[in-house]
C-alpha cells in the first residue's frame, strides 16, 4: 500500500507540506473543497462529509464505500465521483434516494429486510420499478391539495442574529407563517437555516427585530415557552438534539413536556401516564420497537423520527418547525412523515419546512423562501419558480436586485 | 483488541468478573503478606475476621462505611449530571465546621431542636461551598474539576487556621482541636452500649431518598437528561445551568453530612485528621456503585470492610499496615476492571 509522508508516526515533526500538496492537488482535480486548517468539530456536517471522502481519495483507495453520502452533500459530489470512476475507482454507493442511485450507479442492488430483493442495471430500470422492488409494493407519495392559508400564527419581523464562526446568522429576516400553509425554506446548508430553526424553536433570542406570536410580540423566548405556545419542533439532528440515546422511549416521549400536569405534579413524575402516552405514540405512529422501555438508541432512524413526530404532534401544535424531517430516512418513512405534515396543514396548522432537498421543498411547500448568506428571498408561490431559478437564488443571485427594488 | 458492549448480559456475566476480581485481590494480598513474613492462608481469614468476624468488627465496618456512603452519594449525584465534583473533602469539612460552630453550646435552643438545626446548617454549608464552583462553571465556563479539587486544599488550610485560632479549644492543652460538642449536639447510638451511631441510619435514609429523587422526581429526570445529553436537554427546554446548580447544592449538602456525622456521631470535636480522604474515596465508592444510590451503600460497605479488615489483619499477622492500602488499591483497580467486563467483552481482531 502506498504510504504518504503524513503517515510516518515516528517522525519528530509533522511532515505536513507533502500531505498538504497532495490534498490540494486532489481538491483541484475533484473540485471537492474543504478547509484544511480548521478543527473538524467546528465544520458543518456537509464539510465533514467532504473531508471523509477526501480522506479516502488521499489514501489512493481502489474501492470506495459511500454510505448515505448525499444526506448532506451537494451535487459537486456526483461530478467528483464520475471523475473518480473514470480513473478506475470502484464505488459502492448506499443510498435511500432513488434519483441519486439512478444518476450515479451502473448497477443497482436492492436490499429489503436484510434480503436481496433484486439486482438490475440502471439502464434497464427506472425509479418506479426500483421503488416497487424496495417497498414490495408500489410506493405512493402523498397527494398535495391546494392550500387555504389563514391568519399568520407566527411572524418574524426584521430578525437579526449573530454569526457563528463562518456560519452566517439571520440578516433582518421577515417571515410570516400562516395557518393551513407549508412554508418551505430552501438553501444550501450553512446559510442561516440553523439560526432560523433556533429562533422559531425558542433556542435563540434575536439581537434585533421581533418574534410575533399571533398578535403579541414575545418578550421572553425559551424552548419551553415555544412548546407551550403550540410550536412543534422536529430537530435537524434527531440523535444529537432530538433524543437522548440512553433514555427509553417513555423518557424521550415526554422530554419537552415532562413539566406539564399530564406527566408530573408538584415535582414528582407520573410514570404511569408517561408510559401510557409513549405507548399511545408507538401504536398510533407505528413505531417499531420491542417496547416502550427500550433505549431509543436501539431504534432505526425512521422509528426514532416517528417517535419525535408523535411527541410533537400529539400536543395538537399550531405551528410546526420541521428541520430536515426526512434526512436519512427510507422512502416509506419519508412518505409517512410528509403525509403527517400535510395532515397537520389540513387541520389548520402552519408548517415551516427547512430542507436541503429541493425536490422535497418544491413538492410540499405552498410558499417557498430561499435563504442564502442569512438573507431571505421574497416569497415564491407554488409553481412560480423552476428548480433552476431557485438554484440561482440559492447561489446568492437576485438578492441585490431585490434590495434595489425595495428601495 | 477492542471492547464490544454486551446488550443483554447474563447473570453469570454480571457475577463472575467481580468474583474473580475479589479472589485475585485476596491472592495478591496473601502473597504480599507471605513476603512480609505471615502465613498466606491465615491472611484471608484474618481479613474477614477483622472486617466481619465479631460484633465489634461489624460495627467498626459500619461506622467506617457511614461517611463513605455520604461522600459516595455526593459524588454519584454530581457525576450522574456530569458535574465533576472532586471536592467532597472540602464540603465534608464545611459540614464538620458548621457542626462544631453550632454544637458547642453557643445556641440558646431547646435541646430537641439542636440536632435538626445543625443538620440543616451543615447541609447548607456544604451546598454553599460547592455553589461557588457551580456558578463559576455555569457563568464563566470554569472547569469544575480544577476548582473543586483546589477548594479541598484551600478549605483544609482554612480549617487549620481556625483550629489554631478562634476555634481552638482553650482546654485542649495547645492541640489544634476544637472544643467538644455538648451532649445534646451528639448523634445518639442506635443501640445503647454499641459504638454504632445514628449517622449510619441517616446515611441509609439519604441513599433511599436520593434513589427516589433520581427515579421519581422531575429534578432527577432533569439531572439524568443533562448528564446523558446536554444538547438534547437544552433543546427540549430543560434549563441546563439551573439543573447543574441544583445538582451541586444537593451534592455539596450530602458531602457535608459526612462531616457532620463524623463529628457528631464519632469524634465529638473537630481536628485536621477528621477525614483520611473520605471525599476522595467517595469517588471510588460512587464509581464502584456505577453511580447508583443504593449501590453506594454496598460499595461503601465493601470499601470499609477492606479498610477495617486489612488494617486488623496487618496488626494480627504483624505485617506492615501499608498492606491494607495496597490491598484496597488492588481491590479497587480490579473491581473497576471487573465491572467494565460485566458490560463489555474483549474481542480479538
Amino acid at each position: 500500500m502506498h504510504r504518504s509522508p503524513r503517515e510516518r508516526l515516528t517522525a519528530l515533526r509533522w511532515q505536513t507540506a507533502a500531505g498538504r500538496d497532495k490534498l490540494n492537488r486532489i481538491m483541484d482535480e475533484t473540485g471537492l473543497r474543504a478547509p484544511l486548517d480548521v478543527t473538524v468539530g467546528r465544520l458543518s456536517v456537509g464539510e465533514r462529509q467532504r473531508i471523509e471522502i477526501l480522506k479516502a481519495l488521499y489514501r489512493d483507495v481502489r474501492i470506495l464505500v459511500l454510505d448515505e453520502p448525499t444526506a448532506v452533500c451537494d451535487d459537486d459530489l456526483f461530478a467528483t465521483l464520475r471523475l473518480a470512476i473514470a480513473e478506475g475507482l470502484s464505488i459502492i454507493f448506499i443510498s435511500h434516494k432513488l434519483h441519486e442511485v439512478m444518476a450515479i450507479a451502473d448497477r443497482v442492488v436492492v436490499l429489503r429486510r436484510g434480503k436481496m430483493a433484486g439486482g438490475v442495471d440502471t439502464k434497464d430500470t427506472d425509479k418506479n420499478a426500483l421503488a416497487v422492488m424496495m417497498m414490495g409494493t408500489e410506493a405512493t407519495p402523498p397527494e398535495v391539495s391546494p392550500a387555504k392559508p389563514g391568519a399568520p400564527l407566527l411572524a418574524l419581523s426584521k430578525v437579526t442574529t449573530p454569526d457563528v464562526g463562518s456560519v452566517p446568522g439571520l440578516k433582518s429576516v421577515s417571515l410570516a407563517l400562516k395557518a393551513g400553509q407549508i412554508v418551505g425554506l430552501a438553501g444550501v446548508s450553512g446559510n442561516g437555516q440553523a439560526a432560523m430553526a433556533d429562533v422559531v424553536g425558542g433556542l435563540l433570542n434575536p439581537n434585533d427585530g421581533q418574534v410575533v406570536l399571533g398578535s403579541e410580540t414575545v418578550q421572553k423566548w425559551t424552548p419551553r415557552i415555544a412548546v407551550q405556545s403550540g410550536i412543534a419542533r422536529i430537530p435537524e439532528d434527531r440523535q444529537k438534539t432530538g433524543t437522548i440515546a440512553d433514555f427509553d422511549l417513555i423518557e424521550n416521549a415526554i422530554l419537552e413536556r415532562y413539566k406539564s400536569p399530564a406527566f408530573s405534579k408538584g415535582g414528582w413524575m407520573n410514570w404511569r401516564k408517561s408510559r401510557a402516552f409513549a405507548d399511545g405514540i408507538i401504536d398510533k405512529y407505528d413505531v417499531r420497537c420491542p417496547g416502550s422501555d427500550t433505549p431509543i438508541r436501539l431504534l432505526s432512524g425512521g422509528n426514532m423520527q416517528k417517535l419525535i413526530l408523535g411527541r410533537v404532534l400529539e400536543a395538537d401544535p399550531q405551528i410546526i418547525l420541521a428541520n430536515q424531517p426526512v434526512r436519512g430516512l427510507d422512502i416509506g418513512a419519508v412518505n409517512y412523515v410528509h403525509s403527517q405534515l400535510l395532515a397537520a396543514r389540513k387541520r389548520g396548522a402552519s408548517v415551516l419546512l427547512i430542507s436541503e432537498d429541493l425536490d422535497e421543498i418544491i413538492r410540499l411547500s405552498d410558499v417557498i423562501h430561499v435563504i442564502a448568506d442569512g438573507r431571505l428571498s421574497p416569497e415564491f408561490k407554488r409553481g412560480e419558480m423552476t428548480p433552476a431559478q431557485l438554484g440561482l437564488w440559492m447561489a446568492g443571485q437576485g438578492f441585490e436586485m431585490d434590495v434595489a427594488h425595495a428601495s | 483488541m477492542r471492547l464490544e458492549p454486551i446488550k443483554n448480559p447474563t447473570l453469570a456475566r454480571k457475577l463472575v468478573p467481580p468474583a474473580i476480581a475479589l479472589t485475585t485481590t485476596i491472592v495478591i494480598a496473601s502473597l504480599l503478606a507471605t513476603v512480609a513474613g505471615a502465613d498466606s492462608f491465615s491472611v484471608i481469614g484474618l481479613i474477614l475476621k477483622g472486617a466481619f468476624g465479631s460484633k465489634f468488627a461489624i460495627l467498626e465496618t459500619l461506622n467506617r462505611a457511614t461517611p463513605l456512603i455520604f461522600t459516595g452519594l455526593a459524588v454519584a449525584v454530581a457525576f450522574r449530571a456530569k458535574f465533576w465534583n472532586i471536592g467532597a473533602e472540602a464540603q465534608l469539612y464545611a459540614g464538620a465546621l458548621m457542626t462544631v460552630m453550632l454544637g458547642t453550646g453557643v445556641l440558646p435552643w431547646p435541646s430537641f431542636a439542636i440536632l435538626p438545626l445543625i443538620i440543616i446548617a451543615s447541609i447548607l454549608a456544604g451546598a454553599i461551598v460547592l455553589l461557588v464552583p457551580a456558578l463559576l462553571k455555569t457563568r464563566l465556563g470554569v472547569d469544575e474539576v480544577v476548582t473543586t479539587l483546589l477548594f479541598n486544599f484551600i478549605f483544609l488550610l482554612f480549617i487549620s487556621m481556625l483550629l489554631e485560632g478562634v476555634l481552638k479549644d482553650p482546654m485542649g492543652m495547645g492541640w489544634p482541636k476544637s472544643a467538644r460538642l455538648i451532649p445534646e449536639a451528639r448523634l445518639p447510638r442506635i443501640v445503647d452500649g454499641l459504638r454504632l451511631h445514628w449517622g449510619f441510619g441517616l446515611a441509609i435514609f439519604s441513599a433511599i431518598c436520593i434513589w427516589i429523587i433520581q427515579t421519581r422526581s422531575t429534578l432527577g429526570y432533569e439531572m439524568r437528561a443533562v448528564g446523558l445529553n446536554k444538547d438534547a436537554a437544552a433543546f427540549a427546554g430543560i434549563p441546563v445551568n439551573v439543573v447543574i446548580v441544583k445538582t451541586a447544592l444537593l451534592s455539596g449538602g450530602l458531602a457535608a453530612l459526612a462531616g457532620f456525622s463524623e463529628v457528631a456521631g464519632l469524634k465529638g470535636s473537630l481536628t485536621l485528621d477528621l477525614s483520611p480522604g473520605f471525599g476522595y474515596t467517595g469517588i471510588i465508592v460512587a464509581m464502584l456503585a456505577l453511580l447508583h444510590p443504593l449501590g453506594v451503600i454496598v460499595a461503601a460497605l465493601f470499601v470499609a470492610g477492606i479498610f477495617v479488615g486489612a488494617d486488623s489483619m496487618s496488626r494480627a499477622a504483624d505485617v506492615p499496615t501499608y498492606l491494607a492500602d495496597i490491598m484496597l488499591a488492588t481491590a479497587l483497580l480490579l473491581m473497576v476492571l471487573a465491572i467494565m467486563l460485566t458490560r463489555f467483552r474483549v474481542v480479538r481482531d
